[in-house]
Order: structure tokens, then C-alpha cells, then sequence
């Protein structure tokens, strides 16, 4: 793995990612929660580095979301990017106007396990690319 | 007469099929029913590495039968000339396919069932309302059901089951063949090189096919000549290959809207460009795209495809997208991109309106992208009655996609969005749902 030129921030209330990547904030709350608290961090000069719309959920279906962020090493007071910002404010709009936002834990196990499982295989692509796998992709 | 370059001529050989049963030896009889040994077929599929049981059953049009949860369809179909085989690298060698011949069992298809991501595979209903809206209701299907080997992981359970689909796809089709069958109809679908496409039809607007194909991550991905598309830059592919399977589905995004193997082996886009070449407009190419989860990713790869189109001079671009939420992104970025170099382009989506059709259908948007056709609203509710005989496993359909709790009702009829029957909002335009005004 190449040094890397970014600082990444993983954003996500699905605990089955904090096991495996590193430096990953866990958050208490619904997918919505995650977005919002990825759009404060879009406004504090951090970029997208995943589509906060990923997996073709709708938000009565996935109760997980992970949002990665980066910004540059050493580079301080970087400005608001205003597409990234336009993509969480869309995807937030989104899940606002979905009648039913899934809660974590209200499915049983077994299908609770496909959806955290789900999440984390999706971003393994990029974590394993950002260099945040705690252990490599079986 | 052509001169110069490789001239691609792909003749599909299409043998009816109007009946299925099982029977001591797999053909096409006289009649036009597929007679498969099932025996045979199931020993053909088998991978005991990964399955603890595998089974294959039988739907016809018209029969009270559900499958689900499904994974893809796959039509039959073996080639008979020419390099290589059908899904090359996948379960055939790698050599570029496209040119020759290939027999097709036309009305047939195999359809794999399994719990790999249970909440995301979809519904065939073979009779009543359900059936009115997935394709393959009027189809002969022959239903591989697998179970797999505990411990194995859904990526790697996905992939076995993608493969047994091919192997019997593979299968039918060879033995079909071999026992004599002959061609009911022959297509011929023709390109030749891009310099004497271009020269064609000098008065015509020259158009190309923007594939956009899904390839989100692992469970949610495509594969071209059995290399996973997330990691191509868009590239030029001829259509007759993407007849020959060398684009295939690996994926488990919502059911109405991914596209099945057997979608891509039939693109009514493909189909529909080849019709009006040379009447309306010049059909130049394909070129396939991916739709991946980085926003690097998606900037990468939209300004490479419209630069493509841009170098073989394209006026305009048919943009079709796979899935919904993420990929809007990537189809309206393809879209600016391409209108801002002067390229016109008409986009092929479907919707998430919301059940009343009110909400906002895309999540992304430009102004740009002024000409859509959608191929219909996923959220729209549909009531699917009972079944005399389910293939697969009913235990999810209340978690499927599109489906919600209480969706199975206690006498046996299910509420679901249209979202979780197979194929209902092909974004191909390979769907029964259209619209009419008067």
C-alpha cells in the first residue's frame, strides 16, 4: 500500500464495520443520522469519497449506512465542496420523505446479519483501496 | 463490399420452444417441447464444494406456480460456429465471441433460485396479476433450486449459483442441438469495422448505446468475458457479443430492475437500434460502463465513456441504467457530460415515485436530461394471489424488496411493490408495462 496523501473518516452506525476498519465512528442512530452527520463533515472541508446513496435501498429496506470521507493530510480550513454537499442533501432529502426509516435491530437475526454483512461488502472495494482493512478481503 | 477491418456477423439460429417436461433424454421433440433428463442435468450442475443440495423443477405459462427468491434467468444458448463459446470466462474460455453462429432455444429459460441475500431476489408468478408483469411468466422455465454447504460465504454461494445457471443454460441448448433440432427462425445481426460504420448513411445522425451496467460491489455486480466490470474503464464491445453472453449478471439488486443474463442476451435496446439502422439513424456501437460506489469512480468513468463516444464522433447516445439511488448518479453525470460536448442523449430509467406516484422518481437530476423513458414506478402496489405450488423458499417474501411486513397474508395472497417481481421495471425496456395515450 502506497503512503497515503489522505486522512479518511469512516462514518456508519453498522458495528459489523467498526470489527474490521480502521478508524470507522460509530454512530447511535438510524442511516439518516449517518448522512447528517456526514453533511456536517462535508461542510467542515471534508470530501465524499462513497455515494451516500450506494445499494439500491430505499429506506424502508436497509437499516445500515457507512459513509467515507477523506480529506488532505496537512491542509487545514479546506472549502465547503458544494457537489458533495448537493449529493447528501439530496440523499437525505430522500430518506426524509420515506414513510417508514428503518430502525437498527428491528429485524431478526438472521436477516439483521445479510444487512450489516451487506453493507461491509459493499465498501470492502474501498476500504481495501483507502487502506482501512483491519485484516485483508478473504 | 466491406473492405479493411474485421467484418462481425453473428447468425442466432432460434429453434421454438412451446413445452417443457422431463423425460428419458434431454431434446426438442417434434412438437416443439423441450424434453430434458433431468438426471443428467443435475449431475451437469453439480459442485459439491458448494451446494448441499441442488434441484431443478418445472413452470409453465399459465400453471398457479410462484418461484422465488430469484436470482437471474438465463436464456439457452450454445454456439455451433465460430470462436469461442457462449458466457466466455465465465464457464467458457476467454476467446472474443460474436461472430459464427448460435442456436438459441427460443421460449425457454432456466431460472436460479436461492437464499443468497434473501431480501433482495424477486418473484415469478406464472398465472394471475404478478404474471402480467414479469416477462418471464411466458416463458418455458426450467427452476434450478440450491442449497448451500454451511459456511459458505454469500459472495462465494453467488457465484456457484451464477455458474450452475450458465452450465445449464450451456446444457439444454448443446443437447437440444445435437439431438437435431433445427432452426424455427434465423436473425443476422452484422458490424463491420468502425471506420466503414462511420462512412455509412452520411445523411443519418450516427448513434452508439451507452450500457450502463451495475457494479456496485460484491452480490451487486456484472461481468464481461468473466472480468467484474468495476474494474474496466468503459470500452467498446460489439452487440452481437453481448448476444453471445459476454455480458452477464452476478448481481442481487432489487429484482425489477436488474437486469438478468438473459436481458442482456436479448437487449431490446441492441435490437431496437439494429431496426431503425439505416432508416432513421446510424447505429455506430456499444460501449459498457459501470456504476460503482466512489464518487472518483463515477467521475472517472462518465468523462471516459463520453470522450469515447466523443473520439468515434457520435451525435447522439442511448443511455440505459441498471438499478436505482446510486446509479442516478452515474446516468445524469453520463447525461451533462455528454450534452455539454454537443452529444444528444435519451436516457432509459425506471422510477421510485412513491406508492401514490407523487414522489421525486430519480435521486439525482439535471436539466440536460430532458429526454427519458421510464420503464415504469417500483413502488406501485400489486396484490399477488395464492399459489396451488411454490418453487424455492416462501419464508422471506415479507422481507423481500418491495415487500414489507405483513405482506403474506394469512390466506396466502402477498402485497407487494412492484419492485419484487423479476424483470417488472427492466430498464432494457424488456417489460410488459407501457403507456398509451389517446
Amino acid at each position: 500500500m502506497r503512503p497515503s496523501l489522505f486522512l479518511y473518516l469512516t462514518v456508519t452506525n453498522n458495528p459489523y464495520i467498526i470489527e474490521r476498519v480502521k478508524g470507522a465512528k460509530l454512530l447511535k442512530g438510524t442511516a439518516l443520522d449517518v448522512m447528517t452527520e456526514a453533511r456536517d463533515l462535508v461542510h467542515a472541508g471534508w470530501n465524499l469519497v462513497t455515494s451516500p446513496l450506494y445499494g439500491n435501498f430505499k429506506p424502508n429496506q436497509q437499516p445500515y449506512r457507512t459513509i467515507v470521507l477523506s480529506k488532505w493530510k496537512g491542509v487545514n480550513n479546506m472549502p465547503t465542496d458544494f457537489e458533495f454537499l448537493n449529493y447528501l442533501e439530496e440523499a437525505i432529502s430522500i430518506y426524509k420523505d420515506a414513510p417508514i426509516i428503518r430502525q437498527v435491530g428491528e429485524f431478526s437475526e438472521e436477516i439483521d446479519l445479510d444487512f450489516r454483512q451487506l453493507d461491509f461488502m459493499l465498501m470492502s472495494k474501498t476500504f481495501q483501496n483507502c487502506g482501512l482493512l483491519l485484516s485483508p478481503l478473504n | 463490399m466491406h473492405k479493411g477491418g474485421i467484418f462481425v456477423k453473428l447468425e442466432l439460429q432460434k429453434a421454438l420452444v412451446k413445452g417443457i417436461v422431463w423425460g428419458n433424454k434431454t431434446e426438442l421433440l417434434k412438437d416443439s417441447t423441450l424434453q430434458i433428463n433431468k438426471n443428467e442435468l443435475l449431475e451437469f450442475v453439480s459442485d459439491v464444494e458448494n451446494f448441499s443440495a441442488i434441484d431443478a423443477d418445472l413452470a409453465r405459462p399459465g400453471e398457479k406456480v410462484r418461484i422465488v427468491p430469484v436470482k437471474d434467468v438465463i436464456q439457452p444458448r450454445y454456439k455451433i460456429e465460430g470462436k469461442g463459446q457462449v458466457f466466455p470466462g465465465m464457464i467458457s474460455d476467454v476467446e472474443t465471441v460474436g461472430e459464427g453462429k448460435t442456436f438459441v432455444l427460443e421460449g425457454a429459460a432456466v431460472v436460479t433460485c436461492g437464499k443468497i441475500i434473501n431480501f433482495q431476489e424477486g418473484i415469478i408468478d406464472m398465472s394471475g396479476e404478478g404474471a402480467n408483469y414479469t416477462p418471464f411468466s411466458k416463458t418455458m422455465n426450467m427452476v434450478l433450486v440450491v442449497e448451500r454447504k454451511e459456511g459458505l460465504e454469500n459472495h462465494a454461494y453467488e457465484e456457484a449459483c451464477r455458474m450452475a445457471g450458465f452450465k445449464a443454460a450451456l446444457y439444454l441448448a448443446k443437447k437440444a442441438y445435437e439431438s437435431g433440432a433445427k432452426a424455427d427462425s434465423i436473425e443476422t445481426y452484422e458490424m463491420p469495422s468502425l471506420s466503414e460504420r462511420l462512412s455509412e448513411h452520411p445523411q443519418l445522425p450516427r448513434v452508439a448505446y451507452l450500457y450502463m451496467l451495475q457494479t456496485q460491489g460484491l452480490l451487486h455486480d456484472s461481468y464481461v468475458y468473466g472480468i467484474d466490470v468495476k474494474n474496466i474503464i468503459p470500452t467498446l464491445i460489439s452487440p452481437t457479443e453481448i448476444m453471445d453472453g459476454a455480458v452477464v449478471s452476478g448481481n442481487c439488486v432489487s429484482a425489477c430492475d436488474k437486469n438478468s443474463t438473459y436481458t442482456h442476451q436479448n437487449n431490446p435496446v441492441i435490437n431496437k437500434l439494429y431496426e431503425h439502422h439505416g432508416k432513421d439513424l446510424n447505429f455506430v456501437g456499444v460501449i459498457i460502463t459501470n456504476e460503482n460506489v466512489t464518487l472518483a469512480d463515477k467521475r472517472r468513468s462518465s468523462s471516459y465513456a463520453v470522450k469515447l463516444a466523443t473520439m468515434i464522433g457520435v451525435d447522439g447516445l442511448i443511455i440505459s441504467e441498471e438499478g436505482f439511488g446510486n446509479p442516478d448518479a452515474d446516468l445524469i453525470m453520463n447525461c451533462t457530460k455528454a450534452e455539454k460536448v454537443g452529444i444528444k442523449t435519451v436516457l432509459i430509467t425506471d422510477e421510485y415515485a412513491g406508492r401514490d406516484g407523487a414522489s421525486q422518481s430519480l435521486a439525482d437530476a439535471a436539466p440536460e436530461a430532458d429526454a427519458v423513458v421510464t420503464a415504469g414506478n417500483a413502488n406501485e402496489i400489486v396484490v399477488l394471489p395464492k399459489m396451488d405450488k411454490i418453487i424455492g423458499f416462501t419464508e422471506y417474501v415479507d422481507i423481500i424488496a418491495g415487500g414489507f411486513d405483513g405482506s403474506l397474508r394469512p390466506d396466502g395472497t402477498i402485497e407487494v411493490e412492484l419492485q419484487a417481481i423479476t424483470g417488472s421495471t427492466s430498464e432494457l425496456g424488456f417489460t410488459n408495462i407501457g403507456a398509451k395515450s389517446w
